[in-house]
């Protein structure tokens, strides 16, 4: 099967020993006439975190949508724990956190309410949603602002908002779209820490197009250009230096000025 | 509870805590409050000048027509009030909490029309107080005034299922409020030609929304009707539901 991971990986990998959480086999997009994913393959294992990096318009955020079950493949399949996700829509319930790239927020309700309401919408029952809340409060930071309204919530709090409902029902799989975007730098650094947590329980799966914020809270990179794999490697001293030349050979077919620094 | 329970109270929650549904209420409750108000003195003066023998009584003379009031005044509320229901997510780009939460198209479709008729509901509930209030006082025919109301519950929940269609079409509200408003024109004035030609028996006039309100409204619970508001309530959630499913396969 495609999901050994690694379909147009043209370096050396390492293959996850560990059943992978979500395995994505060959998925193509078209959007507006355009392949945004090009037969994409890529499996993570629970305890690994993922880094979709690249440029904007690379296809890290369509290939989100479709592992999160918002964007149905043209081709391929998306298979959580085994299961193909668009043949069983429901698996996502419980299995998959998804934060997209614009957290999905109600900003006329309070915090804590909209975390139970997204606990309940995962199928857990009331008592739970409201433990799994004060628990994702307390876990995100957030407890200052419980009661707040969200639309009084600044960017940071509100992102981390968006991170607790992917969290809530303690999801198998965690897809986060660009989580530390338009965070401040102290605000970054606290995302990367609660980010590196989550590997404990969670396989994780985020897009950045920062290399140096992917380095420092993935386990792979996977470097994605005009959708398609261009490399994919563990962050490790040695594979790290040919990750940031890939990237910035990408870097430089778009813009000749990289090039020439 | 299920996914379409669930979203149904979130969507009642929303409404109930945004100040512009309020308004739009307490506006609604006034102005009826006046028609009723209106229509009781006119019932009393008929009733001074025939000496209490006045043949229409407080239900055709008051409750009817406040009612009746009530079924226009939703032809233009519920499609302003629905105009958010997917829209508005859309815009907001948080439609994909539901659509990455696993819940069905159809459930989704279900618990923001539940939602938007609860509201409704309680609009036709505080509506049918006036007319209530004079229980103590005069004779009120119930078994008229209860089809009155199922008249009118059923005419919203139709509503409310055009008004979510025109809300799935679109990420503009405007663009969806003026869609619902025309599938409404055109359901209530499609036999008009027909009318005016003296037909009024054929399947233009049965597809025709007043058609089917008339009488209920008038007290006659035929299952015709029932089944009428029924389906045109099922098509709009239908299509509701295929337009949100649509969205997972659009960019």
């Amino acid at each position: 099967m495609a999901c050994a991971a690694h379909g147009h990986n043209p370096g050396p990998v390492t293959e996850p020993a560990p059943v992978p959480v979500l395995c994505i086999d060959r998925i193509t997009r078209r959007l507006a006439g355009r392949v945004a994913v090009d037969a994409l393959s890529l499996a993570v294992v629970r305890g690994e975190v993922l880094g979709l990096l690249g440029v904007n318009g690379a296809g890290k955020s369509t290939t989100l949508r479709m592992i999160a079950g918002v964007l149905a493949p043209d081709e391929g399949r998306v298979l959580l724990d085994g299961a193909d996700l668009y043949e069983q829509p429901g698996l996502g319930r419980r299995g998959i956190g998804y934060l997209p790239e614009r957290a999905p927020l109600h900003a006329e309700l309070s915090v804590t309410e909209f975390l139970v309401f997204c606990g309940r919408l995962h199928g857990l029952p009331q008592r739970e949603a409201v433990a799994a809340t004060q628990r994702e409060i307390e876990r995100c930071d957030l407890g200052e602002v419980r009661q707040r309204l969200i639309g009084q919530l600044s960017k940071g709090f509100q992102q981390r908002v968006g991170i607790a409902q992917a969290l809530l029902h303690a999801p198998a799989l965690v897809v986060l779209d660009e989580p530390a975007s338009g965070l401040d730098p102290v605000q970054s650094l606290r995302m990367r820490e609660l980010i590196a947590g989550l590997r404990d329980n969670h396989a994780v799966i985020l897009s950045t197009h920062l290399l140096a914020e992917a380095e420092a809270c993935c386990d792979r990179i996977a470097i994605l250009h005009r959708g398609q794999l261009r490399q994919l490697a563990p962050v490790t001293p040695g594979e790290t230096a040919r990750l940031e030349q890939v990237f910035l050979r990408i870097a430089a077919d778009l813009d000749p000025a990289v090039a020439a620094a | 509870m299920s996914a379409s329970l669930i979203l149904a109270r979130h969507e009642w929650r929303r409404l109930r805590v945004q100040a512009w549904s309020w308004v739009l209420m307490a506006g609604v409750l006034a102005l009826l409050a006046w028609i009723f108000l209106g229509r009781l003195d006119t019932f009393l003066r008929l009733q001074e000048s025939t000496g209490n023998a006045a043949t229409i009584g407080a239900t055709a003379q008051v409750a009817a027509p406040v009612l009746g009031w009530l079924a226009i005044v939703l032809l233009v509320l519920v499609p302003i009030l629905g105009s958010r229901t997917i829209a508005g997510e859309r815009r907001a780009h948080s439609l994909s909490l539901l659509l990455a939460a696993g819940v069905g198209d159809g459930a989704i479709a279900i618990g923001k029309w539940l939602g938007l008729w609860g509201w409704l509901l309680l609009l036709i509930a505080l509506t049918a107080l006036m007319p209530l209030s004079l229980l103590g006082t005069t004779e009120l025919d119930l078994g008229r005034l209860s089809a009155n109301l199922l008249a009118l519950a059923l005419h919203a929940a139709a509503l409310a299922a055009i008004a979510l269609y025109a809300s799935s079409v679109t990420t503009q509200p405007v663009l969806a409020t003026a869609l619902a408003l025309l599938i409404n024109v055109v359901l209530c004035a499609i036999d008009l030609g027909a009318r005016a030609a003296g037909v009024s028996h054929s399947l233009i006039n049965w597809l025709a929304l007043p058609t089917h309100f008339g009488p209920l409204s008038d007290g006659i619970v035929a299952s015709v009707d029932l089944v009428w508001f029924g389906l045109v309530t099922a098509v709009f959630l239908a299509l509701s539901a295929r337009q949100i499913g649509s969205l997972r396969s659009a960019d």
